[in-house]
């Protein structure tokens, strides 16, 4: 039984904006473990990239973290002094984007970069450095490192330059690594070579990870745990196989059944009607509701999540009947 | 339908931003009012510092307050000739005002369209017309426009092609840079193919989208109109003696500041000054507005 | 349009791409050129985007392009709008060319459009959506300036929006709404073949399904014929007749959707099938799939023979030096099915 890693309790996320207060992420809670890999799912607007970044302290001005508590370990991240935070950031919890042309520095080589990722955090000698970087760039599937280590980032493809950001996240043994729609911008057949990789070095690091994405099927394929997330809160949760063989929430299920794999060819997919909410002025009635075709007077109240420690689902109407 | 209740156009967006810095808006006030004040400068100027008889010579070099002959107060005193500081101020603005806008919107006109041709057909073309604009650049504006004016001789209108051809190379070069980011997006494929002609892409579609540098430079650009004028004016060029703008009044008062009279430049100075600093604030709220629009 | 109906009644072919091929090189500089006077080779980095592609569009067919980023269908897509000229081979409607010839060739013909990608990006932000509609119809006098406020609502209505949308911005849509508009853009010209790049990535998953009943709406009310490129298979599936891979600038395999998806002959097509995640709703694993070894080859500097032939699980000596050539499948059921390859699957 592996021990708690993080726990994120009541965390809310607010953006001033000069047209009113954007409610990023509204009250989401959950508990990663150690080795645990969850799945943050939804669509723009949900709130999933933002959560990410809020454990972080990533947030820029006009964004603030209003509400909640990040605990790492039983350290409260949120708060932190900036010099403190950032001997988390890269060391205990690291960070991959989504998209590597942007976030490697392009006049800089893969090595000099990994080289001080290396250095923020523990110095070491040159060739100490240089044979844990070769090490990390193997695990990650990059043929000839210790070539490549002086490779600028534009003589690597995509692909591979998404694995270089991972060797990165991974050189410091975090013991969390958020990913942010890694796979988003990369071929579909690379994409299935990444999802392997990341499922086989989180076992073997035993690092953690919370795996951001809108893709339901390329989440599933490496997360044991899912977090739907709709207009900013948690709305369903629980173990993968479980959720999408048996989603409760209203839009889960919409959501599945719009799939076109989920549909004949050539019938008309179920659609869900109208999109997301603006979140800037949120009501108290149910996010959903706009859009939810199994909605009643109930629903004029936003629902708390409920659990029954095993799946959580925020809905007054959850859709498969044997909820309790 | 959208999250946007008020604002509709992209022009009411900006405005409400702008709006909202209260520098740039003190500023936009100050240079309205000026550009009002000396438009209207026949009007409400007690005197006519153009017209040579109306001028007493015995109410020359008079300090600020001074109550000349005619009958009025001379606010800020008078000049060598006898004329009241304050209307030649106000007629040197519009003089400079006029020539400047001119200037800036002939300026504007060629520069944008020569850029906007030049990214938009691209090869021999392209490289021919950035060359020349390039060759042009690397002469100082105001070297060009001395040679300029001193070959074509006083005026307003030699004054004003000496100011274009200073200047829209400028326009030229951010025209193009922004063109031809425009002109590879999707939009002007979308439009290439449907097909439209290219002067409608051109006009309807690239230039408007590359408005946003230009109104920068131009605010930056006239400016430095106003302040070449009358860097022009006061070497000597430019403008009759007769038609004196800042510059002019700058030029013949300088003589008098060692003795103490020091009110024949300082004020025509300080006018200027205003002038200039308040449309730069203009333009760097511009500029900034414009810049992180890049993330919408 | 059933598989059976399709091949009992051949329509009429309306778009043939007959053996095009585009390449990509960057213009010489003058410092380039007065080096290659001077006898010094100057590398000239050639990107084969499209290499010989032969393709029928028949009448009322909607057609699947598929394939990974880099593959070519985004060019041969715009090759077939009339947006790109071909190096070499043709692309004719009807008989006549998509483009015109000379240096700078213009399109001939408003009877092909396209619907772009990119929602945000493809109109344009300083002009009300009606007039971005409208522009184009009115240019090419398919309707006046009288008739133009309701032509505009017209095809505002048949998307799915309402005809106040006119008056409004681009950015006051969503990006449903936003493709909607694209979509209209294109309809108003009153096209006969609409060339769809991607039309459905860049939006929403919650959105998407929308846009392709939208497209299946388009498909079955107004028989539009459709080039619909896509890395989505499963989109693909769900609305195309027939199906197109491309692999690094050629097409590997041609057929009918559904046979394709079930009996993949080409090693390429077997293995982006399987490389795809996909969600099963029984068995052991939550989701299945496969991925495909290596790395994608640079267009610049393509392999030879075979361009699969390093990735492939079956390449023999000859792929590594023969170029396939597309036959079709010789088994009875499945004589309508092109396959590029020396060793095609059973």
């Amino acid at each position: 039984m592996s021990s708690v890693l993080l726990e994120v309790e009541g965390l809310s996320t607010h953006f001033m904006t000069r047209n009113g207060v954007l409610k990023a992420v509204n009250d989401v809670s959950f508990t990663l473990n150690e080795g645990e890999i969850i799945g943050l799912v939804g669509e723009s607007g949900s709130g999933k990239s933002v959560t990410g970044f809020s454990i972080l302290g990533l947030v820029d001005p006009p964004g603030k973290i209003v509400a909640g508590s990040v605990r790492l370990q039983g350290r409260e991240l949120v708060g932190m002094r900036e010099t403190e935070l950032r001997h988390v950031r890269g060391r205990d919890i690291s960070m991959v984007f989504q998209d590597p042309s942007t976030t490697l520095n392009p006049v800089l080589s893969i090595g000099t970069q990994m080289r001080l990722a290396l250095s923020a955090h523990e110095p070491s000698s040159r060739q100490a450095a240089d044979a844990r970087c070769i090490d990390v760039l193997n695990k990650v599937g990059i043929p000839d490192a210790a070539r490549r280590l002086s490779y600028f980032p534009h003589q690597f493809s995509g692909g591979m330059r998404q694995r270089v950001a991972i060797a990165i996240a991974l050189l410091n043994h975090p013991k969390l690594i958020i990913c942010d729609e890694p796979t988003t911008a990369l071929d579909v057949s690379i994409q299935a070579q990444i999802l392997m990789q990341m499922k086989t070095l989180a076992r073997d690091f035993g690092t953690a990870m919370i795996w951001i994405s809108h893709d339901l099927s390329t989440v599933s394929s490496v997360a044991s745990q899912l977090l739907v997330m709709y207009a900013g809160r948690i709305i369903e949760s629980g173990p993968a196989r479980d959720l999408l063989r048996t989603p409760y929430h209203p839009y889960t299920q919409g959501l599945l059944n719009s799939l076109p794999e989920h549909a004949q060819p050539g019938q008309s997919l179920e659609q869900i009607p109208g999109q997301m909410p603006s979140l800037i002025n949120l009501g108290l009635e149910c996010a959903f509701l706009s859009r939810c075709t199994k909605s009643d007077h109930a629903c004029q109240s936003s629902p708390a999540l409920s659990t029954n420690g095993f799946r959580g689902v925020r809905c007054h109407h959850p859709v498969a009947g044997d909820w309790h | 339908m959208s999250n946007h209740q008020q604002a509709d156009t992209p022009f009411r967006l900006f405005w409400n931003e702008f709006r909202s810095s209260h520098l740039a808006l003190g500023a936009l006030v100050i240079v309205v009012l000026i550009i009002t004040l000396a438009l209207l400068a026949p009007w409400i100027t007690p005197q006519d510092p153009y017209e040579l008889s109306k001028l007493v010579l015995i109410d020359a070099r008079r300090p600020p307050g001074f109550i000349g002959s005619a009958g009025f107060t001379h606010w800020l005193g008078t000049d060598a000739q006898g004329r009241d500081i304050l209307s030649a101020i106000l007629y040197g603005l519009r003089v400079s005002i006029q020539i400047s806008l001119s200037a800036g919107i002939i300026a504007f006109s060629l520069g944008a369209t020569l850029g906007a041709v030049a990214a938009y057909f691209g090869g021999r073309i392209e490289t021919l017309i950035m060359r020349i604009i390039d060759l042009q650049l690397s002469f100082p504006a105001i070297l060009l426009a001395l040679v300029l004016a001193a070959l074509l001789g006083q005026g307003k209108w030699p004054l004003i092609t000496a100011l274009v051809t200073a200047q829209y190379a400028y326009f030229a070069r951010t025209t193009h840079g922004a063109a031809a980011t425009e002109r590879s997006k999707d939009y002007i494929e979308a439009a290439l193919s449907t097909p439209l002609s290219a002067a409608r892409v051109v006009f309807r579609h690239i230039l408007p989208n590359c408005l946003p540098p230009l109104i920068v430079v131009a605010t930056v650009q006239i400016a430095n109109a106003i302040a070449l004028e009358a860097t022009l004016s006061f070497l000597g060029l430019g403008l009759p003696v007769t038609e004196p703008s800042l510059g002019m009044l700058i030029a013949n008062g300088f003589q008098y500041m060692l003795s103490g009279r020091y009110w024949i430049s300082i004020y025509p100075g300080i006018a200027l000054i205003i002038l200039i600093v308040a449309i730069n604030l203009v333009g760097d709220q511009v500029r900034d507005q414009l810049n992180p629009r890049l993330k919408r | 349009m059933s598989q059976a109906q399709h091949k009992l009644i051949p329509n009429p072919v309306l778009l043939r791409v007959s053996e095009a091929s585009k390449q990509f090189a960057p213009s010489l500089s003058v410092g380039d050129h007065i080096a290659a006077l001077l006898g010094q080779k100057v590398d000239q980095r050639i990107v084969h985007a499209v290499d010989t592609v032969s393709l029928d569009l028949h009448r009322g067919e909607v057609l699947g392009l598929v394939g990974e980023s880099g593959c070519g269908k985004s060019t041969l897509g715009r090759m077939m709008a009339g947006i790109y000229p071909a190096s070499h081979g043709s692309i004719m409607l009807d008989g006549v060319p998509v483009m015109g010839s000379g240096k700078k060739p213009l399109k001939t013909t408003t009877r092909i459009q396209m619907v772009f990608q990119d929602p945000f990006a493809s109109l344009d932000p300083r002009v009300r959506v009606g007039e971005t509609i409208g522009e184009g119809p009115l240019f090419h006098g398919l309707v006046d300036e009288v008739g133009l406020k309701d032509y505009v609502a017209q095809w505002l209505e048949t998307v799915g929006l309402p005809a106040e949308a006119a008056e409004r911005f681009p950015h006051q849509f969503s990006g449903g709404q936003r493709q909607r508009v694209a979509i209209a853009r294109a309809l108003a010209m009153q096209p006969d073949v609409l060339i769809c790049d991607e039309p459905v990535a860049s939006l929403d998953v919650s959105i998407q399904a929308q846009i392709i009943n939208l497209f299946l709406k388009l498909k079955n009310e107004l028989h539009l014929t459709m080039l619909f490129i896509s890395h989505d298979l499963g989109v693909i599936r769900h609305i195309t007749d027939n199906i197109a891979v491309m692999y690094l600038g050629r097409i590997v395999e041609r057929g009918p959707t559904i046979k394709v998806y079930d009996h993949p002959r080409h090693p390429y097509t077997r293995a982006l099938l399987d490389s795809i995640p996909r969600l099963v709703t029984d068995g052991e694993e939550l989701v299945v799939f496969k991925a495909i070894e290596g790395e994608l080859p640079s267009p610049l500097s393509p392999p030879s023979g075979c361009h699969f032939h390093l990735r492939c699980p079956f390449a023999k000596e000859m792929c590594k030096s023969l170029v396939p050539d597309a036959k079709y499948h010789q088994s009875s059921d499945q004589s309508d099915q092109l396959v590029a390859c020396h060793f095609p699957l059973a």
